[in-house]
């Protein structure tokens, strides 16, 4: 079965979510979602682009203003 | 406040106001307005010697007196008395840095994307005053910051330019090797 | 690869979609072995994409089980609650700024008045392409990406043309070359000042215009970065007669065209840049490369 990790990067700057954004990723199989939770401007364009280059599938939610989640889907 | 909700859902305002400028255009709007500076202030953009000033001016509210220091007041100085005498308001500097926070600052807003992050923990704390402390020493030391020493060192074709950024990427490794280790 | 210029903004229900394009990119790849039930598994609506409850009650604790349900909810298809729309805020801010501008330039001078017109349009600038100096000197080694550093490198670039044209302009007419503080002495202080600025930048998050960029995006943390980079600055000002008499007064300020002549240093300055842009180019993919 697949699962969903959510991972809390609110308050947290650049790199801190990217960094933790691929260690988290490791420990997830294919197909298992992880969703960052994100206030910081710069890390919703940085994650996102790395995600996308993995190759994985990627998907922004404006949740709140200034606050977002990006859903992560590993895909290989 | 329709209106602004419309305004939110307009594409070209999207495109505009909300969603991020790839980084390429940011370059190039930087450098438009870096050669406006030049053109018409006469020197390129600078951030971190305006800090020295405030540092200065914080300092001789509770007391203190830079007068005898050779940034301030030695034969070529960087710093000038007469710019700390002339007073906050009326330095190109200040100016310019306000511009930056209060710049940014209507930017989100008009993205509509503005949030107060606090402080998360200690570890912010302790990261933020040994980091900002590092910044301004090494930015006084080297001639300036990222935009003074780097950016405009390196488009004045000033060799001092690229041999900061040589020095600057070899902090910034170990900046990443402490901050995975000591700082998340 | 080209920049990603991802319109995150675009996440109105129906816009859900968007989603699907970037997984195109990498169907070439995947298909051959788990993509094909990748894809027809996540054709369907939302729900594939966030797995079910069931499996995440198995996996996860209940508390954050709560949370995440409610959240979701909150977040999932039609009962998104309206966000508080920030624009009116925006364009009183504007207002303010506009009147500062006019006051600043009738009580103290209009060219005063432009460095705050020019730093706002900075500050912007910074903001709307999350810009990061940092980024683009970190990242290469931290996460391999180098899109930041590539886009460092066309700024520079661009307005070193622009500045040797105002130069040369200046020189031409026999007049003082302007800008010519930013060619700063090379020395030892230069090395070590910017090791120091590198670490402190990395650690804190945002270099200098970083810093200034996140107040005004509301980071108390850099607040606190923006009060301790003044005191630094005060305290490498303190020690700069010790650094100047030491190592800068024997340290030589090279400007290129000094060397090389005016087309000579602009082009050995665009050279540099050209390789340094290709190895960050090369470097991307072998990182890219061997993490794969």
């Amino acid at each position: 079965m697949s699962k969903e990790v959510m991972l809390d990067c609110l308050g947290e700057a650049c790199p801190v979510p990217l960094v933790k954004a691929e260690g988290a990723i490791k420990d997830l199989e294919v197909g298992d979602v992880l969703v960052v939770q994100i206030d910081h401007s710069c890390a919703v364009k940085n994650v996102p682009e790395w995600a996308r280059k993995e190759g994985h599938f990627v998907d922004i939610e404006e949740v709140d203003d200034g606050e977002w989640e990006i859903i992560i889907e590993k895909a290989k | 406040m329709e209106f602004f909700n419309k305004l939110r859902e307009n594409d070209l305002y999207n495109k505009w106001f909300r969603a991020p400028y790839s980084y390429v255009t940011g370059a190039v709007l930087l450098s438009l307005f870096q050669i406006v500076m030049l053109s018409a202030t006469g020197s390129p953009w600078g951030v971190s010697a305006t800090f020295a000033n405030w540092g200065a001016w914080l300092y001789q509210m509770v007391g203190g007196s830079v007068e005898k220091w050779y940034y301030f007041s030695g034969p070529g100085a960087p710093g000038s008395m007469s710019a700390l005498e002339a007073g906050f308001m009326s330095n190109a500097g200040t100016m310019l840095n306000l511009g930056v926070i209060f710049g940014a600052l209507l930017s989100t807003l008009l993205a509509s994307q503005f949030k107060i992050k606090k402080i998360k923990n200690k570890r912010q704390i302790v990261a933020a005053v040994l980091g900002g402390t590092m910044m301004g020493y090494g930015a006084r030391i080297a001639y300036g910051c990222n935009i003074g020493a780097l950016f405009g060192g390196i488009s004045s074709l000033s060799l001092s330019g690229w041999v900061f950024a040589i020095f600057m990427f070899v902090g910034a490794v170990i900046g990443s090797k402490l901050l995975v280790n000591y700082f998340m | 690869m080209t920049d990603i210029n991802n319109n995150q903004e675009n996440v109105s229900p129906e816009m859900r979609k968007p989603r699907r394009p970037s997984r195109e990119n990498v169907e070439t790849e995947t298909q051959k072995t788990e993509g094909e039930t990748q894809v027809s598994e996540n054709t369907g609506e939302r729900k594939p994409r966030r797995p079910s409850r069931e499996s995440v009650t198995n996996n996860d604790t209940s508390q954050t089980q709560s949370t995440r349900s409610s959240r979701r909810s909150s977040s999932s298809r039609p009962p998104r609650k309206p966000k508080k729309n920030q624009i009116p805020i925006g364009i009183a801010v504007l207002l303010g700024m506009i009147i500062f501008t006019i006051y600043l330039s009738i009580t103290v001078s209009g060219h005063l008045a432009l460095f705050f017109v020019v730093g706002s349009a900075f500050g912007m600038i910074l903001q709307r392409a999350r810009f990061c100096f940092t980024a683009s000197m970190r990242d290469p080694y931290l996460t391999g990406s180098t899109s930041v550093t590539r886009a460092a490198l066309i700024a520079f670039a661009i307005t070193s043309i622009g500045f040797t044209a105002i130069k040369y302009g200046y020189f031409r007419a026999g007049l003082p070359i302007p800008g010519m503080g930013f060619v700063a002495p090379i020395s030892v202080a230069t090395a070590v000042g910017a090791i120091i600025f590198g670490i402190g930048m990395v650690i804190a998050g945002g270099c200098a215009s970083g810093t200034l960029m996140r107040v005004g995006e509301g980071f108390h943390m850099n607040m606190l970065v923006f009060f301790f980079f003044m005191v630094g600055s005060l305290w490498g000002a303190y020690d700069f007669g010790f650094w100047k008499r030491n190592f800068m007064l024997a340290g030589p300020s090279v400007f290129l065209p000094d060397l090389f002549g005016w087309a000579g240093g602009l082009l050995v300055n665009l050279l540099i840049i050209a390789i340094l842009y290709v190895l960050a180019d090369k470097w991307e993919k072998r990182k890219n490369a061997n993490s794969h």
